[in-house]
């Protein structure tokens, strides 16, 4: 027999073939296929109960750990609630631009399947709330809401100003022309294209601007009352951010920098409504990361993981105990990771350290009492020698305008990412203050990895059903 | 019932490849060891590699790969096609070097570790994104395997309770 004989044997062949399905599968996940798996691999999961004993050696230390970070939890906690308040406030507009409008605050729950400029927002009272109502946050003009949700009475879709059919009336005004009154009208919607190396920045478009017209200045909401719009005007001053008009290939680009991080940095937001209405004028919501009923207790089954550069864990619970995919694993008030595979008894955590991990975060700089949305952290790894965690931030908007470089700050957990509530510490870190794609070295507390009791989030609506 | 030696030989692989793992899992959390932590259950799998008989390969290749999945968040199915890809490996191999000397089992193994650590990063990476895998990192567990290997490959067949998955000729 040949060697290519050989090779392209019977036995060979198949097993070849399955070594090709499984780089497959591995490579591009097939969701019924990797469910059919995790159903094989279940009793894996069993396996990390034989080394018990090894557990064991670590107990003082873990129980050191969890009996310090328990005494701080209230500390931290109080914290979080001072922090989530001010960002409350913060989402408020300026006095100016409250008069004749009911204020109802939302959070950003998460961004809405297969529709990346639709938010799903839970309101604080959903009465009287309608769709076209504007949706802002601070003065920054957001969207409109687009529909009520049908299963959740706490639940509004918001159409992003970031969509490709949305479109706003706006005026401009001409820095030059500071005192004007009345602005070049244009029409503002969706995103403009944006030049090479800058693809991670967004803009707003500007839909055909005129050669004649403005080509920079601010730029804010000015709508006008036709096609039965009848909350349109309720956003009138709320602000789109800055034009600029920048060179493109032979022509010339112009477009809005926007005030806000539309993609992964709105996280508190609040519906205009008509004064008339009966509810009262402001309405926040209450925070209820720290409800205990919104979290479930789990053991850590593993200490590690045995592949070199991830962070991960086995821990006890499963879909019977309401564990799910992506959900925040935490302890007092600090997060320890997310969930990754759920099994039926037991789950896979993701530490903040494993590669690939994805954060919304908030920052609290030292020295500002409003915190500051960060939009969305990718997590790098951990560094070996210091055993600071590494993280991809992109930032879309300025963090301090002619300020310093970098600003000290604890970072939390920010909103819009599904199964991660808001308030939970990260750790400390350096933040870079322009725009731009930076790492970040966060400072995590040591002791958040000695742990074994654990506790995973269920979600908003186990905590509203407790209340 | 009474269990046959290999069945039970094999019952018995799983629990050292289990113990291996945790052992490993142990030291990798170690300041000293790190990313330079051996990696065990590697040089124990290439150590029984070339010991067993050759209709014995895909079931210890199975076999380590769901021992291993219990101590890890990579998925079950890219554990398992990169044990397989090295049984695949030894066994085209097992023409042109000899798997019992000790020099080619420790560079089977440092090529296993730092393979199958790369393997497991490029699809944590293509599922999950950050950071895109580097060889170099993994360079130290290379070395580090090598010489588990080296000192105690030679020990897989002798532990306690798998005798009876040696293979008592050559494959042919």
């Amino acid at each position: 027999m040949t060697p290519l004989a050989r090779i392209l044997s019977r036995r060979r062949t198949i097993y070849l073939v399955l070594l090709l399905v499984c780089a497959g599968l591995s490579l591009r996940p097939v969701p019924a296929v990797e469910r059919g798996l995790d159903v094989l691999f279940a009793p894996t999961r069993a396996l990390a109960v034989l080394v018990a004993p090894l557990r064991w050696l670590r107990m003082p230390k873990v129980h050191a750990a969890e009996r310090d970070l328990y005494a701080r939890a209230e500390e931290g906690r109080s914290g979080a609630v001072e922090l989530l308040a001010a960002e409350q406030r913060a989402a408020l507009p300026s006095p100016a631009l409250r008069q004749g409008r009911r204020l109802v605050h939302g959070e950003v729950i998460r961004r809405s399947r297969g529709h990346l400029d639709r938010v799903e927002v839970r309101v604080a009272d959903r009465t009287g709330l309608a769709a076209g109502m504007p949706v802002v946050t601070g003065d920054a003009y957001v969207g409109r809401v687009a529909a009520l949700d049908r299963e959740d009475a706490a639940l509004v879709l918001v159409e992003l100003v970031t969509g490709s059919d949305f479109y706003v009336g706006a005026e401009v005004f001409d820095d030059a022309a500071r005192d004007a009154l009345i602005g070049r009208p244009v029409i503002v919607g969706g995103l403009a294209a944006e030049l090479p190396d800058s693809e991670h920045e967004l803009h707003l478009a500007v839909h055909d601007p005129s050669r004649r017209g403005a080509r920079a200045g601010r730029v804010v909401v000015r709508e006008l009352e036709a096609y039965g719009e009848a909350y349109a005007h309720l956003a009138d001053g709320f602000s789109l951010g800055r034009m600029e008009t920048v060179p493109r290939k032979r022509a010339e680009l112009t477009r809005i920098v926007p005030e806000l991080d539309f993609k992964s940095g709105l996280f508190q937001v609040v519906v205009l409504a008509p004064d008339e209405d009966a509810g009262p004028g402001e309405e926040a919501l209450e925070l209820d990361t720290f409800v205990a009923a919104s979290w479930v207790r789990v053991q850590g089954l593993t200490r590690g993981d045995i592949t070199p550069a991830r962070e991960g864990r086995l821990l006890s619970g499963g879909l019977v105990a309401g564990v799910s995919e992506g959900s925040a694993v935490a302890f007092g008030a600090h997060l320890v990771g997310r969930v990754g595979e759920v099994g039926w008894t037991t789950a896979d955590l993701r530490g903040l350290g494993d590669p690939g991990l994805r954060l919304a975060a908030l920052a609290q700089v030292d020295g500002d009492p409003v915190p500051r949305a960060l939009g969305e952290l990718v997590a790098l790894g951990r560094d070996r020698d210091d055993g600071s965690l590494r993280f991809r931030w992109t930032a879309r908007v300025e963090l301090e305008g002619g300020g310093p470089e970098r600003v000290g700050a604890l970072l939390f957990t920010g909103s819009g990412e599904e199964g991660v509530p808001r308030g939970l510490v990260i750790g400390r870190a350096e933040l870079p203050t322009t725009r731009g794609v930076h790492e970040l070295r966060v400072v995590q507390d040591p002791e958040v990895r000695e742990l074994d009791q654990l506790y995973v989030w269920r979600g908003h609506g186990v905590a509203e059903a407790a209340r | 019932m009474i269990l046959r030696p290999r069945n039970a030989a094999w019952l018995i692989a799983v629990v050292w490849f289990v113990w291996v793992h945790a052992a490993q899992e142990l030291l990798g959390r170690h300041e000293v060891f790190g990313l330079a932590t051996p990696d065990f259950g590697m040089v124990l799998f290439v150590g029984l590699l070339g010991a067993v008989k050759k209709n014995d390969v895909f079931p210890l290749a199975l076999l380590a790969a769901v021992s291993r999945k219990g101590f890890s968040v990579d998925p079950g199915i890219a554990i398992l096609g990169g044990f397989l890809a090295l049984a695949w490996l030894a066994v085209l191999l097992r023409e042109l070097v000899e798997l019992t000397n000790p020099l080619w089992r420790a560079v089977l193994t440092a090529a296993g570790a730092m393979g199958l650590a790369f393997w497991l990063e490029l699809v944590r990476y293509a599922r999950t994104g950050g950071a895109l895998p580097h060889l170099d990192p993994l360079l130290p567990l290379a070395f580090t395997s090598a010489l588990g290997a080296l000192a105690l490959g030679g020990f897989a067949i002798r532990l306690p309770g798998l005798t009876p998955l040696r293979r008592r000729q050559a494959w042919s």
